[in-house]
């Protein structure tokens, strides 16, 4: 469905990403991990065309032709056909001057469709989300942050994509929205067989919900695993240190008896 | 030695109002000397407003009532408008590291202004040291506050809280800025430097997974309101109100079984 071959991203002089392999498959859910500067964002960058490759492919068979395309260096090319995306901060994300009906429906921007087509499109999208129709006369401003939240989802869901790019969607959000936001998330999923690409910095997030998981580090990839691998067997030391400490942050079920020896710190970490 | 029955902070009937609208209502908190108190609630349930209440910092949220005691000396919320200083024992680090340093000062100098104004010279140069490098943190050379990553300024600024010897260390929402790895190392050397030398903490925090795993008794805050203030385990075990066995229910990522409930 997705797959991306030795993918590196150049800016200037400085390699961004390097030799990034990965496969998504349809209906699957790839939870891309690492810290702030690992290059999370700018992989997402670059597979919508905002950021030109340097070297390596995207095989790309998402359009409705059923074909699969190939995406080279050199070529240009803004957003792959049939991807959505959702943003971390649902404020930022909303023009708040712009009702909410009006802000879903700039999903639809390149579909050409009839007035009617689209309000069906908008009231099926608004009961996926779980947000009542009442909402869509409001503005941002008048919602809370777990239903502007929604509103983006909405908004992203609209166009029928066959894959959703999430951008630390729930990063902004307190623990119980969180959750709810989650559920919905992956009942969309599982109903319409999307593929999603996400990036988390929660590791409790990524075991419950994710297929595959894909680790950065420093513009490179430390590993790509099954999710069960990576809990049971991570194949590399960092993943290893990330699963302690979210143990010791309380994020993941089931601590393991954690010792009472506190994890050394390195200097200028 | 450990006080171990008498209480550091209580805090009684604090009620506190953003222009007419009422944010806080009637909180009734304490805190053992050396204990550690998590404070736990979702967005807007002002959990950052009781802090800088707390703190005697009155805006936005201005207290109505309430009185508090902080090592047997009594503060009336209302009147007494003063911040509460490191000399009383009060130390806090906020949420967002940039917030607390000066991004044109070396941190050089700013880590001798902090040595100055909080203990005027009792605190040597290798206990100094010492403190630094138990947080993990390198020389400071010729740098500026950009120049460190995040999760080192917010080490920086818990160093800085934790230079005067304080009886009281507040800490709001300790994680959210950094990323696992650190946020584990970070709190782990917290916890431990303040078991060491009973320092009581008070954590606030959205995430009642964290707080479980360290705090002694959890405030559970809601609207405004304390719905619960027990001890971790049995509010753990048992929630007695509705927000509480939603936080209690949601504090892991669900698996397909457990459907969260809507608010």
């Amino acid at each position: 469905m997705l797959t991306v071959k030795s993918l590196c991203v150049d800016a200037q002089d400085t390699r961004l990403l390097d030799d990034i392999n990965f496969s998504l498959g349809a209906g699957e859910c790839l939870c891309i991990i690492g810290e702030s500067g690992s290059g999370k964002t700018t992989l997402l960058k670059s597979l919508q065309g905002m950021m030109p490759m340097a070297e390596g492919s995207i095989h790309h068979g998402l359009s409705d032709d059923g074909v699969e395309h190939i995406y080279q260096p050199g070529q240009h090319y803004l957003g792959l056909p049939g991807v959505s995306w959702v943003m971390q901060n649902p404020t930022a994300a909303l023009n708040p001057h712009q009702r909410v009906g009006d802000a879903i429906l700039e999903g639809l921007y390149s579909a050409r469709l009839s007035k009617s087509e689209q309000q069906t499109r908008l009231r099926s999208a608004l009961q996926e989300v779980e947000l009542s129709e009442e909402l869509i006369m409001r503005k941002p401003p008048q919602l809370s942050l777990g239903q502007a939240q929604r509103v983006c989802l909405a908004r992203a869901l609209i166009s029928r994509p066959k894959m959703i790019i999430f951008d630390e969607p729930l990063s902004a959000l307190d623990a119980v929205v969180q959750k709810q936001i989650a559920r919905v998330i992956d009942e969309i999923r599982k109903a319409h067989g999307l593929s999603y690409l996400f990036v988390t910095h929660d590791l409790g997030f990524a075991r419950a919900y994710a297929d595959q998981i894909l680790l950065l580090r420093n513009g490179k990839m430390e590993t790509c695993q099954r999710t069960d691998d990576f809990f049971g067997n991570p194949a590399s030391i960092y993943g290893a240190e990330l699963i302690d400490a979210a143990t010791i942050l309380g994020a993941l079920e089931q601590p393991a008896e954690l010792s009472e020896e506190i994890p050394r710190l390195e200097a200028g970490q | 030695m450990s006080k171990t029955n008498s209480s550091l902070l209580s805090v009684r009937d604090l009620s506190a109002n953003i222009g007419r609208q009422i944010v806080l209502s009637d909180i009734s908190l304490d805190a053992q000397h050396g204990e550690c108190v998590a404070i736990v609630g979702g967005s807007g349930a002002g959990k950052s407003c009781l802090l800088r209440c707390i703190m005697g910092l009155y805006r936005p949220a201005k207290p109505t009532s309430g009185q508090m005691i902080f090592a047997d000396q009594m503060i009336e919320l209302v009147k007494d408008r003063s911040v509460r200083s490191a000399d009383l024992g009060f130390a806090f680090v906020p949420q967002n590291p940039q917030a607390g340093l000066d991004p044109l000062k070396r941190l050089a100098v700013q880590w001798k202004q902090a040595v100055r104004c909080a203990n005027r010279g009792e605190m040597s140069k290798e206990e100094q040291s010492e403190l630094l490098g138990s947080l993990g943190l390198p020389d400071f050379g010729s740098c500026y506050p950009h120049e460190w990553s995040q999760g080192m300024q917010q080490r920086l600024l818990i160093a800085f809280a934790l230079l005067a010897r304080p009886k009281l260390l507040i800490l709001d929402e300790p994680t959210s800025a950094l990323d696992p790895l650190i946020a584990a190392q970070t709190i782990t050397r917290v916890m431990a430097h303040a078991k060491e030398h009973d320092i009581a903490t008070l954590i606030v925090t959205h995430d009642l997974a964290l707080a479980a795993r360290f705090a002694n008794r959890l405030a559970i805050l809601s609207a405004g309101k304390i719905e619960e203030f027990g001890s971790t385990a049995k509010l753990m075990e048992a929630p007695g109100s509705d927000y509480g066995k939603l936080l209690v229910s949601n504090r892991y990522w669900a698996h397909q079984s457990q459907s969260p409930e809507r608010v």
